[in-house]
């Protein structure tokens, strides 16, 4: 397919450059209610995806237009060649500061996964296995996606990356029974290499954080509280930091982040946070060798001690703000702090591990989101509570920002399993 | 204008025919959703313009098939007459090995009735003012250009300014043993967006647009460029609230994220198949103030997602959730209703042809009262009117709700101080903030932008809205 639509490419007029991306994806999926297969499917998928680059001048203007298309496996030359001269036509029109396409920057390291060899309906069974080994009546329903795919990025610069990927995205829903009712709580694994006895575990701390639900008291109206944050709501709070170093970010003028000035404002008191990229982190879902661009990846400091060493981000928008292309981000790794979860316990405070949506505005640093479940420690007591809502903004809290010494991995994220604040609101329960 | 159907899905209807001829022989129900679904994204900002298809754009097909116990899917998205033969032993295959590998794990599996259809041939085809082909690329981006312009000439505190227009055609066909569907229509969706800032402190506000219709809506998004600007900049003399109860005034838009967190997935009926809803011990029960009315359904509003027959060929009704406060019915799929021994109510959706179809919302509201805002706004002693939200969560089993507004403004003895507060977090238990409805305005509005996901996935197109509530709420 893809020397059919390069061949279409070749004849049109006014392209300056292309860019194809093929992907294929094969994947088997179980949902389960309680213990009951529901529903199976199965799915065997190509796309592709055409950008053209079209350059030209306008009032003594140079511009660089791009307009891309979905090209579908079941389209003739001619319908093709009918999307990509509307694409080409368009990009004319499209007026953007010229920037170069990738070119080939050598090979990246593919990362070794068991996962890709075999027949999917084997890796599904062993993860089902997995999900259902412990206390399986406390399991509500579970759906369980093995994918499996090839990646293809060419383009008119001689990129020409391609990679396998492998990997599992499994949802569950715990519930609970408590005084008054049964509770419920919702959890994503994705992970890429089955690691035996990994799923398992998870599931079953999972399912002890839904007992905590189920024992859980309405949140106290704290008014104003140290908050820590474990698991996901603390990778998405470090996830703030990600967002705003992104090139991209910084061209649109949606974030004011400088190389080489703080990133945590003036006088921090609390810990600096150390940021880096790791495109191949064992394991991750999120892992790929190269980006949509074709650029191959590799390990790179973002932020250090606090202090903002480099822009991540693609060609285009690396090329417009004079930068290095790193290529767009994969996973983000966060250094760990000096200081023990239990350490960070140690004085009265709201520690929140799920919420019915964590939300952090990277635009504003605005963050929060309701309650499902935390626990409160009063200086002597430390009991779960459920309800109310937790809200600030990142800029005003950041400069006592403490991360623990324990370390999470949490989809693309590796880092500080929890995340300590100082004097943020809490909408509890009257 | 009608819209055209599909030439692709027309072209292969004969293959699906046969596709479904020869899979009868093995099973006992057989349907193939079809699906061409093109449009384009266009973006205009003060650091560029981007041009690209639609992420809905999709083209395939998913098979679903009973297995003699309960039904099982395969999507796919290559079809040819010479590869017809290799493409039905593919489905056959892989719809079977799940089940083979389940019963060799020692897995048991639900037990559903067989689809019992009745004969339906139906063609539908929407109208749409401007055909989004017949608009070139030039004259969109020209009028988003205009609007970015104009943001930049009202206001130095403007950084970024951004217009969005999104057209999308959607065609599917739904074939089974006795149904012979097809429906295309067109759907569009715009945002004014400015972000703006001022002393190091950076705020947003956008405006979105939407509705069954084609490039016409570029000049309804025109007319809002002052208004989104000046909000943005009022958002930045704002504070952050004071946590606590309060009495509120929800504008249609929040409105609408209430009826749609709270009512909309808390009785999507496949949760009631998992026992994760708690609508099903309150059928028949009061769960909203007497004034409270509340409706979904495809063919209950006219948005973005009003269509003729759902992703697994129910045809889509008008479902009157709830009917003075009390909770009448749910939202169901066509599995779920097999399951629930109920009638489906033409809501089983699919993010792509790639994915399960569940149950799902349509056009949310609630329904428009008696009073008049002005009167809301002089009965509030101390309160806020809330308006404008960036996302809410739903909790069907335990019914707390999330919603996060981008901002209230203070009213104090019926009248606006002008103090604004910044973004409001408001959290409860969805009766008790139902149940506190004093007042509903006679003016009620719907939106479809944006997409809903189930749980954090699974996004579809939903409209939601209402009219003005006034009600006590816990904001944070």
């Amino acid at each position: 397919m893809i020397e059919r639509i390069k061949a279409i490419l070749d004849k049109l007029d006014g392209i300056n450059d292309w860019k194809i991306i093929e992907s294929f994806s094969e994947d088997n999926e179980f949902f389960f209610v309680g213990k009951n297969l529901d529903m199976n499917r199965a799915k065997e998928v190509k796309r592709y995806l055409v950008t053209v680059y079209r350059d030209f001048e306008e009032d003594g203007e140079k511009y660089r237009g791009s307009a891309s298309a979905k090209i579908h496996p079941t389209m003739l030359d001619e319908e093709i060649k009918g999307i990509l001269e509307e694409s080409v036509f368009a990009a004319g029109f499209v007026k953007n500061k010229p920037y170069p396409l990738a070119e080939p920057s050598g090979s990246a390291k593919k990362s070794e996964n068991e996962m890709l060899k075999g027949d999917l309906s084997e890796w599904i069974s062993k993860v089902t296995e997995e999900v259902f080994e412990s206390k399986s009546d406390c399991l509500n329903s579970v759906e369980i996606f093995i994918n499996r795919g090839k990646k293809r990025i060419v383009n008119s610069k001689e990129i020409d990356a391609s990679f396998d990927y492998a990997n599992s995205f499994v949802e569950i829903i715990t519930s609970a029974t408590g005084k008054d009712e049964e509770v419920e709580l919702y959890h994503q694994l994705k992970f890429s290499n089955f690691k035996p006895g990994e799923i398992s575990k998870q599931v079953s701390e999972k399912l002890s954080l839904t007992e905590d639900r189920a024992a859980a008291v309405a949140t106290p109206p704290l008014k104003k509280s140290t908050i820590l944050l474990t698991g996901e709501p603390a990778a998405q709070l470090l996830g703030y930091y990600l967002d705003k170093a992104s090139v991209k970010m910084v061209y649109e003028k949606l974030s004011t982040a400088k190389i080489g000035e703080s990133v945590q404002g003036e006088e921090v008191k609390g810990d600096r946070i150390t940021l880096f990229l790791d495109p191949a982190v064992p394991g991750s879902y999120y892992s790929a060798p190269y980006d949509g661009d074709g650029l191959a990846l590799k390990k790179e400091i973002i932020i250090e001690n606090g202090i903002l060493k480099k822009y991540w981000g693609d060609v285009r928008y690396s090329h417009y703000m004079g930068v290095e292309p790193t290529g767009s981000a994969t996973n983000y790794v966060v250094n760990p702090g000096e200081k023990t979860q239990e350490e960070l316990r140690a004085d009265p405070h709201l520690e929140v591990a799920s919420f019915s949506s964590f939300n952090v505005d990277e635009i504003t640093g605005d963050f929060g989101g309701e309650i499902r479940l935390g626990w409160y420690f009063n200086g002597e007591k430390r009991i779960s509570v459920c309800g109310g809502s937790v809200t600030g903004n990142i800029k005003d809290v950041q400069n006592e920002l403490y991360l623990s010494k324990e370390i999470n991995n949490y989809h693309n994220f590796v880092g500080p399993k929890t995340v300590k604040l100082n004097n943020v609101t809490v909408a509890g329960i009257e | 204008m009608k819209v055209n159907n599909s030439e692709f899905l027309v072209l292969k209807k004969p293959l699906i025919k046969q596709i479904i001829s020869e899979l009868s022989k093995d099973f006992e129900y057989v349907s193939v959703l079809g699906t061409d679904v093109s449009g384009k994204s266009y973006r205009v900002q003060t650091t560029g313009v981007s041009l690209g298809d639609s992420m809905w754009a999709e083209r395939g097909f998913v098979v679903r098939v009973y297995n003699g116990n309960n039904y099982s899917e395969f999507s796919f998205n290559e079809i040819s007459e010479d590869k017809l033969g290799s493409i039905i032993e593919k489905i056959r295959k892989e719809t079977l090995k799940g089940i083979e590998k389940a019963k060799e794990a020692g897995i048991e599996t639900s037990s559903y009735p067989l689809v019992d259809e009745k004969e339906l041939v139906e063609n539908f085809q929407g109208e749409v003012e401007l055909p989004p082909e017949e608009t070139t690329p030039k004259e969109i981006i020209g009028k988003l250009t205009s609007i970015k312009e104009e943001g930049h000439q009202i206001s130095d505190l403007v950084v970024n300014f951004i217009a969005i227009y999104d057209w999308v055609k959607v065609s599917k066909m739904f074939m089974s043993n006795k149904k012979d569907l097809m429906q295309s229509y067109i759907w569009s969706q715009g945002y004014v967006y400015s972000v703006v800032r001022r002393d190091g402190k950076t705020k947003y506000a956008l405006k979105g647009f939407s509705g069954l219709k084609g490039p016409e809506m570029l000049d309804e998004m025109k007319g809002c460029v002052k208004e989104v600007i000046d909000k943005a900049v009022m958002l930045l003399d704002a504070v952050p609230i004071e946590p606590g109860e309060y009495d509120v005034i929800c504008s249609p838009d929040v409105a609408g994220l209430i009826a749609h967190e709270a009512f909309g997935h808390g009785v999507e009926m496949d949760m009631f198949v998992k026992n994760r809803a708690k609508a099903l011990e309150y059928i028949e029960k009061p769960v909203a103030s007497e004034m409270v009315n509340m409706h979904d359904g495809a063919a209950s509003a006219t948005e973005v997602s009003s269509y003729l027959f759902d992703d697994e060929g129910t045809v889509g009704t008008d479902t009157k959730i709830i009917d003075g406060g009390i909770l009448k019915t749910g939202i169901s799929d066509l599995l779920s209703a097999l399951n629930l021994g109920t009638v489906p109510t033409g809501n089983g959706k699919r993010e792509s042809f790639e994915r399960k179809a569940y149950a799902r919302m349509t056009n949310t509201f609630f329904s428009s009262g008696k009073d008049k805002l002005e009167d809301m706004i002089a009965s509030i002693k101390y309160g806020y009117l809330l308006e404008d939200y960036y996302s809410g969560m739903e909790d069907p089993k335990n019914w707390g709700i999330q919603c996060v507004i981008a901002y209230g403004r203070e009213i104090v003895d019926g009248k606006f101080t002008g103090k604004v507060v910044s973004p409001v977090m408001m959290t409860g238990y969805v009766p008790d903030l139902l149940k506190s409805i004093t007042m509903v305005s006679e003016d009620m509005k719907l939106s479809g932008t944006g997409a809903c996901g189930k749980g954090h996935k699974e996004w579809v197109k939903v409209s939601s809205g209402g009219p003005y509530l006034k009600a006590k709420a816990r904001l944070g």
